[in-house]
């Protein structure tokens, strides 16, 4: 890659990473960041100009040059400073904004609506990375990565298939995916493929399915060929992200049972979560863990917000013989001791969101799930209008070529993916997979602006 | 489909000469009027600007679709306009308008109307028609072009 220009708002963990594999790559970078000791660090140990002060504030960005970078990063704590630091940034003149976000909901439900307002590439929640980590994890699924459409009604989810996968099978059309699914494309190599019935996906592609937030479960499940493990999935420090990992795991049969230490709390997660069984104690009590059998449980998932803690609950969970223990790690720079004392499974949020930045930018600004391959394809949300072409048309009569998929209707309180005879209304959410040689047509008959306002 | 069959020599207009965007969908509007193909130009004018406001039906080089359903109509009305000078008509690669596809459709006709539209943004993305008729000023030679290899 040519040399570029990066302006990093905030030194933390991931700010500093960023910065340091960037300069070290002969960019030219730039990082603000308004703690003293950590801007001393920087001057230590880095080759990049530093700025102190609050990002959030014009002159700050002003005296970093975002006018004329590449890409501003705003990925502090601070999720408000973030999202107006970018704003400015590009109010500025910088090219792209990366914004960090914490927690996961936020960004689920609101991502389009917050990219517009405050002129974000690319979104990213922490803890939205992290939990599909987990999920994936915990199910031995094969997700590689998700989108979250109509505010999380809709979902994309890119599975790479192997030889035993369905897809891999059998022709598509008898692939018998559940409702409220459909495969829309395979990524092959380089390559997008926009798959017809007689189509088979080759071991080693991965398939890009859309489904409602009801159907993608069973459809992953449907096209995946690790068997389900049934046994008892143990989550243990109920923070935000265990409960999002909770939430995720209502729609499963699998037993759930969630170790909370505060009686408080254990009391608000059995009111939220009425089929789970919601423990009051220390995760890392051994008689606690003893008395609930916890070497009968298929994964252990240590995840409160304090390492020491989450160490000593996965070591005695190992200890009992729990066969997949998992961890949640704040320190990153710790997580090669937990390897060397037989913990493999542990996640770094912020290891997790640096990577998801160097994606971004190694992927050549590419954001969306869907067009990592520059271009090929994307897709585009569209409520339409009374003057919208599309409005009143069934999906037989619109006869859509193969790059324009209709992939899903979000109308009122429901979300379908709509069949031949489905008539599209006034007022319904569309959920459209284009192929670029398509995008012209596609945006004359769905037009409109792509913002979407929950 | 042939992009003939949906209209006539008599519809279309190659000295369209306009300042700005509304006023060359005014001066299609009543030139369609003229014809007597529809009823009412301010109508049309009025729901031409509607889809207008969802997004600029300029598609890019030079080429816009303004279209719309109107009630009381027979069938399916394509009207060609040329404007050699170009007009600013906020299109995707913001190059000024020189060629109209004005399409107008009956309002129970949903269906006609999207196929339509369809048929005619694959026609111009296809080979070189759209250089060819921004180039003419003689209604023939253009209602001759759009006479070749339909779907």
């Amino acid at each position: 890659m040519e040399s570029k220009r990066f302006v990093v708002m905030g030194a933390g963990e991931v700010g500093f990473h960023l910065a340091r594999t960037l300069s070290n790559e002969g960019h030219d970078v730039t990082v603000i960041e308004r703690d003293a000791r950590r801007r001393e660090r920087i001057e230590d140990e880095l080759d990049v100009l530093v700025v102190g002060g609050n990002g959030a504030h014009p002159q700050v960005l002003k005296a970093a040059g975002v006018a004329s970078c590449d890409l501003f990063m705003a990925v502090s704590s601070s999720d408000e400073a973030n999202l107006a630091a970018a704003r400015i940034a590009k109010h500025y003149g910088a090219e792209r904004c990366v914004v960090r976000m914490g927690i996961a909901e936020e960004v689920i439900t609101y991502r389009r609506l917050l990219e517009e307002l405050f002129g974000v590439d690319l979104l990213l929640s922490t803890q939205l990375l992290t939990t599909i980590r987990i999920l994936n994890q915990i199910r031995g699924h094969n997700t590689m990565d998700v989108e979250y459409l109509a505010s999380g009604r809709v979902q994309l989810r890119r599975i790479h298939l192997d030889a035993e996968s369905r897809l891999t099978r059998h022709p598509l059309r008898d692939a018998r995916l559940p409702a409220g699914s459909l495969v829309v494309a395979y990524f092959r190599g380089d390559s997008l493929v926009i798959p017809g019935g007689d189509d088979i996906a080759q071991p080693g592609d991965d398939a890009l399915i859309l489904g409602t937030a009801d159907a993608i479960e069973a459809a992953e499940l449907h096209v995946s060929s690790a068997p389900i493990e049934k046994g008892t999935v143990v989550l243990a420090g109920a923070g935000s992200t265990a409960v999002a990992v909770a939430q995720a795991l209502e729609g499963h049969d699998v037993p759930v049972k969630i170790i909370e230490r505060d009686r408080g709390r254990a009391r608000e997660l059995a009111d939220q979560f009425p089929r789970f069984e919601v423990l009051h104690g220390d995760m890392t009590d051994i008689s606690l863990l003893r008395a609930e059998r916890i070497s009968r449980a298929h994964t252990f998932a240590a995840l409160c917000g304090n390492d020491e803690s989450n160490l000593m609950a996965c070591l005695l969970a190992q200890e009992e013989g729990v066969p997949q223990v998992l961890a949640l790690v704040q320190r990153t720079e710790t997580s090669e001791l937990w390897r060397r004392l037989g913990l493999e499974q542990v996640f770094s949020p912020r290891a997790l969101a640096y990577h998801r930045v160097r994606d971004y930018i190694d992927s050549g600004f590419s954001s969306n799930i869907v067009s990592l391959r520059r271009g090929a394809a994307q897709v585009i949300e569209r409520f339409l209008a009374p003057a919208s072409p599309a409005a009143g048309v069934t999906l037989a009569e619109m006869k859509p070529p193969r790059g324009m998929i209709v992939g899903a209707v979000a109308r009122g309180e429901k979300v379908f993916v709509p069949r031949g005879n489905d008539r599209l209304e006034a007022g319904d959410l569309v959920i459209l997979f284009v192929h670029e040689d398509e995008l012209d047509t596609v945006r004359l008959l769905f037009p409109g602006p792509e913002l979407e306002m929950p | 489909m042939r992009l003939a069959s949906l209209t006539t020599r008599e519809l279309i207009f190659p000295g369209i000469s306009a300042p700005d965007a509304s006023s060359a969908l005014r001066a299609l509007s009543e030139r369609v009027e003229e014809q007597g193909r529809v009823s009412d130009s301010q109508q049309l004018y009025r729901k031409l600007c509607e889809r207008e406001a969802l997004g600029s039906t300029g598609i890019g080089s030079g080429v816009a679709l303004p279209h719309c359903k109107l009630p009381g109509l027979d069938e399916v009305v394509l009207a060609v306009g040329i404007s050699p000078d170009g007009v600013e008509f906020g299109a995707v690669d913001g190059v000024p308008v020189k060629v109209f596809f004005l399409l107008i459709s009956p309002d129970d006709a949903p269906a006609a109307h999207l196929q339509s539209l369809a048929a005619i943004s694959r026609w111009i993305k296809n080979g070189h028609h759209r250089e060819r008729i921004s180039d003419m000023e003689d209604a023939s030679a253009i209602y001759q072009i759009l006479q070749e290899d339909g779907e």
